[in-house]
């Protein structure tokens, strides 16, 4: 009888057991992630990086609803012309600077600057695996090819789990160096770019080889009641010694001779430029710089829309008492370290005294 | 001629049975009285026959006597609820006296299922019977309410506090996983159970169809329901159970039976409570001088010129010593209110089973907390039961509802008092000449809200010969909703507004059958039945809305400016409707000896508003039943009373749920030279090849009593798919429309559902304690999507449907703390950019710090993850009535587990706190753990730097989703009767007074006031018109 009540017991056990199974039985799809076929980027020609220069391609890559996270990886690379199916000098490690903090434009040595950087060894061409954007790394033409040359060829692996995709055929066309903009030179073809300038007799104008000119020129005066245009200064970059940190701006007049910048009296001279330790001499002045100039994209006190902004003035009496506050600015960048030489060059006598 | 001759004989033979046993009738008088002492009244007494239904017979008097006419060896058997059934032979004898049990088990109750009253004993498939005795303590507007965590996979959720609004309802998991609307006023595409208010079906959701834009009163037909008059209620459950009510059963059926006469001495009930609604827990604010010192704290540190120079500007914060400007003003005060409430229920019922009636008249008034806001009930309900003879059944039922609702400025689940929009502690409080707008809207505005809700029906059961019985069951409701509501000017820009609603939806409803049952053998039964059901809805509703009147003495509608006034005539959505369904039904059932139960049900549905090309939805089912108890193995084993094995599947199909997507509408276009254009409405496209909704279910249930129903267990499995499932689907432009619905979704739900219930005291003890505790674990997972999707997004791409994975998850930003300083804001190596949101917002100390999911420091899209789901995985509740002497205790509760609620209440707050300069009100920080400065590790972002563009305090992020899981003690009632004896020198049969506090206690790790206040997808709305606690004495008298 005990056995029997046992039996009973188990049977009764038995029975909730019986229905889990029972429920069990279902097939349920298979738990993955979502990689829609018409994910893509949206742009796959041409990348034209400019070599020289460690930079950021945003995310081109358009996710129409996949599930991050997603996986991104190069595959197949090569040149476009077909000639070699292994180019390893997209993926050879150069050294280059990395942020390891932020730069915010109000670090007040060049070591604080430096402390926020790192030298790493890292490829010239990555994808980032999380976003698909592209990281093109500071290498030079000497080991990338360049235009002319037709560039490279590669495809883009995305993963996500359960899914997997290929798209095929990026195509990259590294430019060569530039080392300071603006440039004098057209990029692709390395030729002298040309502008126009008003011929001094007025009525017409000439063709000439293209020089930089300064922006934002105001009530600069070279006679009584003259004054500049923008073309009526030219500047130029020259770099000394490429591995010095230094930047100086230098003023010459019609005669190649130096303008004493403390003639620019309303030229916040600490201000201008995120550099550090001035040396101001009766030649031009020299400060200590990080390089690249701008640091980064950020918004600063001296930077603007990724360009150095710096401006220069002087403050005079003008005719009938008016007082003129002249200026002249330049927005620049400079992407090779080197001693800089930034020099304005004056083609009329500017007056500086009151009328 | 001889085949006739063999049919005339039976004739005959049948006749002769008849008069055979009308012959012998010898009269018995009898007397019942329970077994712990004490006569029962109006015990039904029924005349036992074989093969056939019991006939009734007789009811006791208020002595417990009875006297019938019955053939000396009949068996007679006696009912009573909560007793149990009794069956006592005759044997000549002329004098009874019969002694009945309180019943232990729940067994021989009977249900009922598909139209028909059944004993448990043969029902197959997952019904919950609560009777009406558990349902009365507790006043309520809204009967639901109080099925609350009483059935293991009925979840209830009372998402709203507003008076006569009725909350979220579902049964086994979800049914419907679209997700309408976007933000806040998102919804989930309603999936009620269907009622059937006494064999009628009535549509509970009256308004709630459109979610949080419902027009009109919004007065559910359940609001007008007593509980008082409730004998009733069965939850079914599964696919077998709801197979006869058709299509509009797919999501359940729930069938309340009103009270009826049962005995021969008319009883006179009286039920009357007087309850208090307390003002619920109001939020912390800050007020006075804190509250300016706070302001202007907040802009100082924020070390902007310009901003501290606004401070001389916005006067409210810098001229303190203005008695305008220097307040302490309470303004959640202002808004709430306790109130005290009262009910008044009498019922007359009498008759024996010839003719019995029941009368039942009640009043209910409820003032809401928030003020402007409340509920009346009015309502009489009539039934008259009429047997000329035992052939004949003829019943009818008369009820008149009014159901009268003060909405506030509200519409329903939120109310403008009830937490949003509320100024700063620094004005004045309203006057007449300091307009507060949203106060003047939800205080002044004027409301008549009146539902009138009329149901009457007539069954009439004929037995045309011995087995077989001819019925048919005509019913017609008719509901009238109104509403005028009248908006002063303050409260509207100036513009007095009008708004008028009428509406009006009738029901015509018929139903007609056929039932054969007979027994051979005293081992062979069958029940077989077929039946037709006819109905036609009609809904019209109109609107007038009026704005830009003269002023606030005229209440229009002439006069109003017709530029300003927007809406006349009958709304765009759900503005007119009629339906025609009919159905068609069949039901054969069979039974060994009780031991072995099959049931087969078939339906068919034919709808006009289904796509025109499926017309048709057909619903079979089948249910079996094995009663192991009567196995030979357990002849003698006394510890078992009963236990059964249940299987059933069945496929419940609904024709489309929204009648606009097969058909389309019709809009008014302009004018097109001075003639009014009509043309087809362009949003949505209506699909005619719309298939029916599938609902096939699968169902495994196990039923167990032992010790004498000492122990009770009750165990389901199931499966629920709902296959071609409407999902609304975008088409392209070129079409010429928005989007159009189609059936490709398709959802999976499993789950197991068990209740257990004890009695620790033998049925002889003093002591009567009951005990249950039930629970349903319920998983969903999606199997397709519209197009072959994996996945889909919500409107505004904060609710995620994903194949293979659980319907209706959030997507959010994963929060993972502060950033305790700048330093530790992670910076792009390539571009020296600290994170950011996409464009120029940076992210610095004291920020959230959210999950970069993709890698490239730019927080966007492309990082939000699938976080928690709205939906509770496991629901259910527990009860327990104590009874020892006269005194009783009952309570009840509520179980919620594994559900993920956003807590958008503090987000809101939060942002209105960034912004000092505006005169909200300030919520008190003090017990939240924020940032304060460089280096905290904290909870919450820096609330104070109000001008950060990082968005911290965003509102869709993990940090505001948090675990609504809780454990609610719904109601705890105490009560007394007074003794029988002593009454009666009072001429009073019971006397019972008990008291009982609603909502006492809710056990919760939430952080905001309430987590069941929230809408059903689990967003927990600064407005939501919160959930009072109550406190009621109550009076039961029995003449």
């Amino acid at each position: 009888m005990k056995k029997l009540q046992q039996m009973k017991w188990n049977s009764c056990l038995a029975i909730p057991v019986v229905m889990v199974l029972a429920i069990a039985c279902k097939k349920l799809p298979e738990k993955k992630d979502y990689l829609s076929q018409d994910a893509s980027f949206n742009k796959k020609s041409v990348y034209e990086p400019i070599l020289g220069r460690t930079a950021l391609e945003l995310t081109q890559f358009s996710a129409d609803g996949s599930t991050y996270p997603l996986i991104f990886s190069i595959e197949n690379a090569r040149t476009k012309n077909g000639g070699h199916t292994n180019v390893p000098e997209l993926f050879q490690k150069v050294k280059v600077q990395e942020w390891k903090r932020d730069y915010t434009g109000l670090e007040t040595s060049l070591a604080e600057i430096e402390a926020k950087r790192v030298w790493v060894e890292a490829p010239f061409l990555e994808v980032r695996s999380g976003s698909g954007d592209f990281i093109f790394r500071n290498a030079p033409s000497t080991l990338i090819r360049s235009y002319p040359d037709s560039g490279y060829l590669f495809d883009i692996k995305v993963r996500n789990k359960g899914n997997e995709r290929i798209i095929k055929d990026f195509w990259l066309r590294p430019v060569k160096e530039v080392p300071y903009e603006p440039y004098e030179f057209d990029v692709y073809t390395r030729e002298r770019k040309t502008e126009s300038r008003p011929r001094p007799s007025g009525g017409g104008a000439n063709i000439v080889p293209y020089t930089i000119h300064p922006s934002g020129v105001s009530k600069m005066y070279f006679t009584k009641d003259s004054l500049f245009t923008d073309t009526l200064i030219s500047v130029y970059f020259t770099k000394e010694n490429a591995t010095g940190h230094s930047l100086t701006f230098k003023f010459v007049d019609p005669r190649f001779n130096p303008i004493d910048p403390s003639k620019f009296s309303n030229t916040q001279w600490d201000k201008i430029l995120h550099g550090f330790n001035r040396r101001q001499t009766a030649m031009g002045v020299t400060y200590d710089v990080a390089y690249p100039i701008p640091l980064t994209q950020l918004n600063t006190a001296y930077a603007n829309s990724g360009k150095a902004n710096v401006k220069f003035g002087y403050s005079r009496k003008g005719f009938g008492g008016e007082r003129l506050d002249a200026s002249f600015g330049l927005n620049f960048a400079i992407y090779e370290p080197g001693d800089w030489t930034i020099t304005f060059y004056f083609r009329r006598d500017p007056i500086f005294n009151d009328d | 001629m001889k085949l006739f001759f063999n049919r005339f004989s039976l004739i005959v033979l049948f006749l002769f049975c008849y008069s055979a046993t009308n012959a012998q009738l010898i009269t018995v008088k009898g007397r019942v009285v329970a077994e712990e002492g004490g006569p029962l009244p109006g015990v039904s007494v029924l005349l036992h026959q074989q093969g056939a239904a019991p006939k009734p017979m007789a009811a006791t008097d208020q002595n417990g006597h009875f006297t019938v006419s019955v053939p000396g060896n009949a068996r007679l058997e006696l009912r009573f609820i909560s007793f149990e059934t009794l069956v006592v032979p005759v044997n000549n004898r002329t004098s009874l006296s019969i002694v009945m049990k309180p019943s232990s088990t729940s067994l021989k109750e009977s249900v009922i299922v598909g139209y028909q009253k059944k004993t448990r004993e043969t029902v197959t498939g997952a019904v919950t019977r609560i009777t009406g005795k558990e349902l009365q303590d507790v006043p309520v507007s809204n009967v639901e309410q109080l099925l609350q965590g009483r059935v293991a996979g009925l979840n209830i959720q009372q998402n709203t506090g507003a008076p006569g609004f009725r909350g979220a309802s579902s049964i086994r998991g979800l049914s419907q996983m679209m997700v309408n609307g976007s933000g806040d006023n998102a919804y989930l595409t309603p999936q009620s159970p269907l009622y059937v208010i006494d064999g009628v079906p009535v549509d509970a959701n009256a308004g709630f169809e459109y979610g949080f834009q419902s027009q009109g009163p919004g007065t559910s037909p359940l609001s007008l329901i007593p509980p008082e008059d409730i004998q009733s209620i069965d939850v079914m459950k599964d696919a077998e159970a709801t197979a006869l009510y058709g299509s509009r059963g797919a999501n359940g059926v729930i069938v309340i039976t009103t009270r009826r006469g049962q005995s021969a001495v008319p009883i006179v009930r009286y039920a009357g409570n007087m309850f208090i609604n307390f003002t619920p827990q109001l939020r912390s604010t800050i007020g006075g001088k804190d509250e300016r010192a706070y302001r202007v704290k907040m802009i100082r540190d924020g070390n902007n010129l310009s901003e501290i120079y606004r401070i001389s500007q916005t006067q409210f914060l810098s001229d303190s010593l203005n008695a305008f400007f220097n307040n302490s003003t309470n303004w959640q005060d202002i808004y709430y209110q306790t109130t005290y409430n009262h009910t008044h229920n009498v019922s007359v019922s009498g008759g024996d089973q010839r003719l019995n009636y029941k009368t039942n008249l009640n009043y209910y008034t409820e003032e809401g907390v928030v003020r402007n806001t409340g509920f009346d009930r009015y309502s009489l309900n009539q039934n008259v039961n009429f047997n000329p003879t035992p052939r004949l059944q003829l019943s009818g039922y008369l009820s008149a509802g009014l159901g009268k609702k003060l909405k506030g400025s509200g519409n329903g689940l939120t109310d403008v008092g009830a937490g949003s929009n509320v100024s700063s502690s620094l004005l004045p409080g309203p006057s007449y000449f300091n307009n507060v707008g949203h106060f003047t809207n939800s205080i002044y505005r004027v409301n008549d809200t009146r539902t009138y809700d009329i149901r009457t029906y007539l069954n009439i059961m004929y037995e045309l010969v011995p087995h077989l019985q001819l019925s048919t069951n005509t019913s017609y409701n008719y509901t009238s909703d109104q509403e005028d509501t009248f908006i002063p000017a303050l409260a509207n820009n100036d513009k007095p507004a009008v708004y008028g609603f009428s509406g009006r939806k009738s029901n015509l409803y018929n139903r007609s059958s056929i039932n054969y049952n007979n027994t051979w053998k005293e081992k062979h039964s069958v029940y077989a039945s077929v039946f037709s059901e006819a109905t036609i809805v009609n809904v019209q509703n109109k609107v007038i809305n009026q704005s830009n009147g003269p002023n606030d003495n005229y209440h229009g509608p002439y006069g109003f400016s017709s530029y300003f006034s927007s809406v006349s005539g009958t709304p765009d959505a759900g503005g007119f409707s009629e339906v025609h369904s009919v159905g068609f039904a069949a039901n054969l059932s069979y039974d060994y000896n009780k031991k072995y139960v099959v049931n087969f049900n078939y339906r068919a549905d034919g709808n006009s508003f289904a796509g025109e090309n499926e017309r048709w939805a057909h619903s079979p089912s089948v249910g079996l039943r094995w009663n192991f108890n009567k196995e030979k193995l357990f002849e003698h084993a006394e510890w078992l009373d009963f236990g059964d094995l249940r299987f059933s599947y069945g496929v419940n199909l609904r024709p489309t749920t929204n009648i606009y997507a097969s058909m389309g509408w019709y809009d008014v276009k302009g004018n097109y030279n001075g003639v009014t254009r009509i043309s087809p409405h362009l949003g949505q496209m209506p699909n005619p090849f719309l298939l029916p909704e599938e609902v096939e279910q699968f169902n495994y249930g196990f039923d167990m009593s032992i010790f004498k129903g000492r122990i009770g267990l009750t165990l389901d499995a199931y499966t629920k798919t709902v296959y071609n499932m409407l999902y609304s689907r975008k088409l392209s432009t070129g079409t010429g429309f928005e989007q159009t619905f189609t059936n490709d979704a398709s959802i999976y739900n499993y789950g197991y559902e068990a209740m257990l219930t004890v009695r620790p005291f033998k049925s002889t003890s003093k002591i009567n304690w009951t005990i249950s505790l039930n629970g349903a674990v319920n998983r969903d997972v999606v199997l397709s999507l519209p197009g072959g999707a994996a996945q889909l997004l919500s409107d505004d791409k904060t609710i995620i449907n994903r194949v293979g994975y659980s319907a209706t998850s959030n997507y959010l930003h994963i929060y993972e703390g502060v950033y305790r300083t700048n330093a530790d804001v992670p910076v792009d190596p390539i571009t020296g950019l600290p994170m950011r949101n996409e464009g120029k917002d940076f992210y610095k100390g004291g920020d959230s710090k959210f999950r970069d999911v993709d890698g490239n420091y730019v927080l966007n899209d492309a990082d939000l993850q699938v976080a928690g789901t709205p939906i509770a995985r496991i629901t259910g509740g527990f009860s327990s009535y104590l009874t020892y002497k006269n005194w009783s205790i009952n309570l009840n509760g509520t179980i919620l587990f594994k559900r993920d609620l956003l807590n958008k209440a503090l987000a809101e707050r939060m942002t209105k706190l960034r912004d000092p300069f505006d005169d909200a009100t300030f919520v008190d920080l003090r017990d939240l753990d924020y940032w304060k400065g460089n280096g905290d590790v904290a909870k919450y972002p820096n609330p104070f730097d109000y001008y950060s563009t990082s968005d911290s305090y965003r509102i869709y992020q993990t940090l505001f989703q948090e675990d609504g899981s809780f454990i609610k003690l719904n109601a705890v009632t105490v009560g007394y009767s007074v003794d029988r004896t002593w009454l009666r020198r009072f001429g009073m049969n019971a006397f019972r007074m008990y008291t009982t506090v609603s909502n006492p206690l809710l056990f919760t790790g939430y952080s905001g006031p309430n987590p069941e206040a929230v809408t059903d997808l689990g967003r927990d709305r600064l407005d939501t018109y919160p959930v009072a606690r109550s406190l009621s004495f109550g009076l039961n008298i029995e003449f």
